[in-house]
């Protein structure tokens, strides 16, 4: 019953955040920072059994395993920019957040770069250019 | 033929399948039309593969080596900031660096003032000062640890081999009188060997000298008299062999 342990973590957490803040706000940044941190690595492993079930669909199938690398590194992207941001988004710093998730945004876009050119490639080759 | 299209079929539900996954696992709306984009060309892909293959063969080996290329270009970028460790190495560096130019420029500046030190108050005319510090711990020159001065014979001049070894080690002590005398002694140094010439050029000078230039140093730039090594050109011993 993991859910139970992240759930209680959480809301201690909160109820400490809550209690701290008043005093000292650098304490509850940390707090909870650092709650987001511990649940975030408690869950990352788990996302293992579906990666391990990603794969092997993948496998079954006869996929290009470039296009499940692909895959994956987008996925970690987002979580990481998405957790990042959401850190330094409590901390009040909106702009900073923002700039992170921007960041992941054109990281993702980049691995999307060979298969566009693949894409155009073969687009360009139907055309009948040139006859 | 219908293996064919069932294997293209499962790669395209496949696909959709783990777009589909994706979408679940995305942490927030923000980045689903990103994600959305590149699964979709994913998609696209698969479905059109038997077209790419007719057009350009074997395409996914391409697209291997491009996505290869796109990730060795980002690693090879280097675009890592550079560590503590590093600033400390290149800060040690330069310390190092600027340690040496400092006690050389000290060391010459000595030399210089000793030099016209010792010929204003002794009269004896040097050929070279040579001065070496000791640095501490920080390479910062701290104190002097050996002094050489050779000195320039006054009334007797030097054999060509020594006035050759004195033009090598002394540039700024090279007058021309001397230059003169060494044509004037080229026969009876000419059965002398050469290397007795370098070796044996430079001997100690005499107590007086070197007792003279000694308390000038202790004077002036209070050098331990130990430390001082004074030498004057051997003419005699050169011209007798």
């Amino acid at each position: 019953m993991e859910i139970i342990q992240i759930v209680g973590l959480g809301l201690v957490s909160t109820v400490l955040v809550l209690v701290v803040r008043e005093q000292k706000p650098m304490f509850a940044f940390l707090l909870a920072a650092f709650t987001g941190l511990f649940i975030f690595l408690f869950v990352i492993g788990k996302i293992e059994t579906v990666i391990g079930v990603l794969e092997q669909l993948a496998d079954r199938s006869g996929i290009p395993s470039i296009y499940l690398k692909t895959v994956l590194k987008i996925i970690g992207i987002a979580y990481i920019a998405e957790f990042g941001s959401q850190i330094v988004r409590d901390a009040g710093q909106e702009s900073i957040a923002s700039k992170i998730e921007f960041a992941g945004k054109i990281l993702i876009l980049v691995l999307a770069v060979p298969i566009i050119s693949v894409i155009v490639e073969t687009v360009l080759g139907l055309l009948p250019m040139g006859s | 033929m219908l293996n064919w299209l069932a294997v293209w079929l499962q790669q395209i539900i496949a696909v959709v399948l783990l777009a589909g996954f994706i979408d679940l696992l995305l942490p927030n709306k923000g980045m689903q039309r990103y994600v959305r984009l590149v699964a979709g060309l994913i998609i696209l892909l698969t479905i059109l593969t038997p077209i790419i293959r007719v057009l350009q063969g074997d395409f996914s080996a391409k697209l291997d080596a491009q996505v290869e290329e796109w990730i060795n270009a980002d690693s090879s970028k280097d675009l890592r900031m550079p560590t503590l460790q590093d600033i400390q190495e290149d800060a040690k560096a330069l310390k190092q660096k600027e340690a040496a130019s400092a006690s050389a420029l000290a060391e010459q500046r000595i030399a210089e003032a000793m030099k016209t030190g010792i010929e204003q108050s002794t009269g004896l005319k040097v050929a070279a000062v040579d001065v070496k510090m000791t640095a501490d711990r920080s390479g910062q020159p701290v104190q002097l640890s050996g002094v050489t001065v050779t000195l320039v014979p006054a009334e007797q001049a030097p054999p060509d081999e020594g006035t050759a070894a004195d033009g090598g080690t002394g540039p700024n002590a090279a007058p021309v009188d001397e230059v003169q005398a060494v044509q004037v002694d080229v026969t009876p140094s000419s059965d002398a060997t050469p290397n007795d010439g370098d070796g044996g050029a430079y001997r100690p000078a005499s107590a007086t000298i070197a007792g003279a230039v000694q308390s000038v140093l202790r004077e002036g730039w209070s050098v331990n008299p130990a430390a001082v090594e004074v030498l004057e050109p051997a003419p005699a011993a050169a011209s007798a062999r």
